[in-house]
């Protein structure tokens, strides 16, 4: 921090002993400093000054943007129900004697799948998830399926149970679906969260 | 943790809506960005440009049926500013009223 930066924030403080300084920001060459005068809550900047009334407009603001980007990222009922098939399709095919032809075909399906959703849409939600405690599930969900996939793969080749790839492939499916109607549900409400207010 | 810092960058009205609408998204198409905040291309346009100047926002181009067609993200740095915009604002709006 500049030395006169620094005198820019303690004369404020001395001016205003008896106001809650709140934030310092240093932004290239000034200090951004808000604090507390009366009823008005402003920052250093007097060409950006914020009251505290402008700062609940803007997070109010923030929620109805926000709601919209949700409203616009809803995955289609189609998409989820699709994702499922081909992954379903995916782990079957393994109960085909010589299944590498045909793998490439639910490869494909849902790369196409995922493109025409994304581009129809317009918009799309966030490819890896955010929190620590949905990339743990998203990891866990990425192994189980692997041990489902290669263990299906295993067991029928060790002891030759071709049905086995299509159970395992019908209820990875199965969760493949249950987990995007989840997720369509929880972007519907934190769409109609901004909405309501 | 982010920390809270008002970003001069970010406050602006067109601006702060854009980072908003972004925030839950991967990318949004420019006219989608443009419907949602009910503003003019050029206007859409200029913001965009800022906050890609500042490195909060990137952009992709992509072709549909032969149509060009621009994609824009948030960038990490984007969010983290971002992020911290919103907490000085819930800072500020939190602030009790002190009589001199």
């Amino acid at each position: 921090m500049l030395l006169s930066q620094v005198a820019v924030a303690r004369s404020i403080n001395a001016a205003f002993h008896y106001g809650k300084t709140y934030v310092a920001k240093v932004e290239r060459h000034c200090v951004v400093l808000a604090f507390q005068t009366g009823k008005r809550v402003k920052t250093m900047d007097r060409k950006n000054e914020i009251t505290r009334d402008e700062a609940q407009a803007a997070l109010n603001s923030i929620e109805t943007m926000e709601s919209a980007g949700y409203r616009r990222a809803v995955p289609r009922r189609w998409f989820g129900a699709g994702i499922a098939f081909f992954i379903a399709s995916l782990f079957a095919l393994y109960a085909l004697q010589d299944p590498y032809p045909y793998i490439v075909l639910p490869i494909l399906g849902i790369a196409i799948l995922i493109v025409s959703a994304r581009e129809s849409a317009g918009a799309y939600g966030r490819d890896f998830p955010a929190t620590k405690a949905s990339k743990l599930a998203f990891v866990l969900f990425i192994a189980l399926m692997l041990v489902a996939f290669l263990g299906s793969i295993f067991i029928r080749r060790a002891y030759d149970v071709s049905w086995l790839p299509v159970v395992v492939g019908l209820l990875a499916g199965l969760l493949v679906f249950w987990i995007s109607e989840g997720e369509r549900r929880s972007y519907l409400a934190k769409a109609e969260a901004g909405q309501v207010k | 943790m982010t920390e809270a810092l008002l970003n001069t960058v970010i406050h602006a009205p067109n601006r702060l809506r854009i980072c908003a609408i972004l925030t839950p998204l991967q990318e949004a198409e420019f006219q989608v960005l443009r419907d949602e905040l009910g503003v003019s291309d050029s206007v859409l346009s200029k913001h965009l440009k800022q906050l890609e100047a500042a490195g909060y926002v990137a952009f992709r181009k992509g072709a549909v049926n032969g149509r060009q067609r621009l994609w824009a993200g948030l960038t990490k740095a984007g969010r983290l500013a971002f992020s911290g915009h919103v907490k000085a604002l819930h800072r500020l709006a939190s602030i009790d009223d002190v009589q001199p």
